[in-house]
């Protein structure tokens, strides 16, 4: 027996078809959007759950919506529940976030630390001194 | 000193609950004393996990807050940004109201490349100098996988006119607030899947792989947040296992699953689903095909997506024969059938009625498959499907060779070799055996059945090389 392919092809096309050739089913029948309540409604509650459970700022949380609200309108034919798309490109924009401030803060404490030590060294400070230094520079981040 | 750690390892429930901070068991107690005994394996499992269950608490609360009836009143800034230092955002409503101007341009482009050439060219430099070009241009190319069913020439020219219209449109800055809505790098990697569809359809599979690598470079580009990647890997997971690297893309359409899973789009994951289902069936895995063919119907709908359900009823019920499970696939065939009759899917059901004959076949109704494999062979025949016509013509031969009707069977065989050059399998080895065997008089029922197994797993793309029967035994 044949192995049937994921797509059936229209009679007139079958000609054309090479034997194992899939074919993407066609675009369904879309469900509209309802515009009004993902912009006015979920968009506001996007942003707060943004604010109060990642702790980003409210402008942070705009930038994040406006990118995931651009992109599901540029993915508009692929998309049939646009806030299940929508929550989940909102989580990861917030990810990203959180990754982006932590590697700035990882990049700020070298530099601090780096420019600690060039000082330190320009004085001429001893060896022991630097090392106190770093350890306070340490002591800081930790509190911090 | 090296520490003595346990042999036993805590079971993944034990190191959950000990992630969760659940209330302290003996085998939770005992789960902490092995990590802390200093089994690096398991510190790293138990880190992995309340990982998990920290995302899995904030995305809870996430979602609480999201579905909460009052919305939360936010703080303002007390100093708020002034002009100049505040980059105005691109209102969200005009962009949805352009991107809705382009829906119906989009449906004229592919009216137009469905009419030719000339009228496609119309029909593209209609949009020159509208704001929502990269709209139409974009949504064409994403809605063009019904064109790609239709005729894939058509539907590879499309996508290349789009790729070299999309080169005027501005380009995509993520990091910029005014970032344009419909970007060139979206609109070409929407345009390299389009090809890639095109090419898969063709037959072209390692075509179809080779152009998605840049796709997802542009996704990337384009400021993609992993739906864009993900239907890369779904296309390519498709191409990869039309060119026979099952593992390639078994893994690629696992990938592509868990992030429509995330994005919660039922419709592309009973897509995936099915995807891996073929997958898994042209690798011989039915048990795992059936798994994944049970799946993706649990996520399609018989309303909006009849037409994938169908193919998804019906490689289910082809599944299922190949289990034996004989009666479970008629009565998927016959639900696959009924679908396809009342939505017009006349190809449809013409590869439903061959699966049915095929039930007949293996039940040992021989006459009655030789009934409905003739009527099958004439029509695909007159539909002009050669490859459908050779096998229908094979179970025509064998049917009456197993009902010891030799001499239609020999005509049948005769009439085989008269029109062998119309399908691509006429310098076959297994037919010149055949027919070797016609004109010696050694043909039999075993044979027939040789050579046709032989030739669909060559159409399924198992490739290997033929054994004569002499030889097999």
């Amino acid at each position: 027996m044949s192995w049937i392919p994921d797509e059936i092809l229209p009679h007139e096309e079958q000609q054309r078809r090479s034997p194992l050739a899939p074919v993407e089913p066609p675009a369904s029948v879309r469900p509209i959007w309802d515009w009004e309540e993902l912009n006015a409604k979920f968009r506001p509650r996007l942003i707060a759950a943004g604010v109060i459970r990642f702790g980003l700022t409210q402008d942070e949380c705009e930038d994040a919506a406006q990118t995931v609200f651009l992109k599901v309108l540029a993915m508009n034919p692929r998309v049939r529940d646009p806030k299940a798309y929508l929550r989940a490109a909102f989580l990861n924009r917030c990810d990203t976030i959180i990754e982006a401030r932590d590697r700035g803060h990882k990049i700020a404490f070298t530099d601090r630390v780096a420019e600690t030590a060039r000082t330190t060294e320009k004085s001429g400070s001893p060896s022991r001194t630097l090392w106190k230094r770093v350890q306070d520079c340490l002591t800081k981040r930790t509190r911090s | 000193m090296t520490r003595v750690v346990t042999a036993t390892h805590p079971s993944e429930t034990d190191l959950l609950n000990l992630a969760m901070g659940r209330e302290p068991g003996d085998d939770t107690a005992a789960a902490r004393k092995h990590v802390d005994d200093g089994c690096r394996r398991c510190a790293q499992r138990l880190r992995d996990l309340s990982r998990l269950v920290e995302t899995g608490k904030k995305e809870n609360a996430f979602d609480s807050l999201l579905e909460s009836d009052l919305l939360p009143e936010l703080r303002r800034p007390t100093m708020g940004r002034t002009l100049p230092f505040v980059k105005a955002r691109v209102s969200v409503d005009d962009v949805y109201r352009l991107s809705q101007t382009a829906e119906k341009p989009s449906e004229l482009i592919l009216q137009a490349a469905r009419a030719g050439p000339d009228e496609l060219a119309a029909a593209l430099r209609s949009l020159d100098g509208q704001g929502y070009r990269g709209f139409a241009l974009l949504y064409a190319a994403q809605k063009a996988d019904k064109l790609v069913a239709e005729d894939p020439n058509k539907a590879l020219a499309l996508a290349r006119l789009i790729f070299e219209e999309a080169a005027t449109l501005p380009l995509s800055n993520p990091k910029e607030r005014v970032a344009s809505p419909a970007p060139r790098q979206a609109v070409l990697a929407e345009a390299a899947l389009l090809e890639s569809q095109a090419l898969l359809q063709k037959g072209e599979a390692d075509s179809a792989r080779k152009v998605i690598g840049p796709a997802r470079d542009l996704f990337r580009e384009s400021g993609d947040l992993g739906f864009g990647v993900a239907l890369c890997d779904y296309y390519e997971g498709q191409a990869s296992g039309f060119a026979g690297d099952y593992d390639d893309a078994e893994s690629l359409l696992k990938r592509a699953l868990a992030v429509f899973s995330e994005f919660g789009q039922g419709q592309l994951m009973g897509r995936g689903e099915a995807a891996l289902g073929t997958v898994l069936g042209q690798r011989g895995d039915a048990h795992r095909a059936l798994g994944c063919f049970d799946r993706a119907l649990e996520f399609l709908d018989p309303e909006s997506d009849s037409r994938p359900l169908t193919m998804v009823l019906n490689n289910r019920a082809h599944t299922l024969a190949r289990l034996g499970r004989l009666d479970e696939a008629r009565a998927t065939f016959a639900r696959a059938l009924n679908l396809a009759r009342r939505h017009g899917y006349k190809s449809s059901v013409f590869f439903v009625r061959t699966g049915l004959a095929d039930l007949d076949f293996r039940r040992g109704q021989y006459a009655r498959a030789l009934r409905a494999f003739i009527d099958l062979s004439r029509e695909a025949g007159e539909i002009g499907a050669p490859m459908q016509v050779l096998f229908a013509r094979l179970y025509v031969a064998e049917c009456h060779a197993r009902l010891g009707s030799y001499g239609p069977m020999a005509t049948e065989v005769e009439g085989l070799r008269r029109e062998r050059q119309a399908n691509r399998f006429s310098p076959s080895p297994a037919l010149g055996e055949l027919f070797v065997c016609l004109d010696q008089g050694t043909i039999d029922a075993d044979l027939i059945a040789h050579v046709r197994e032989y030739l669909q797993d060559e159409e399924n793309g198992v490739k290997r090389a033929y054994r004569p029967l002499r030889l097999v035994g």
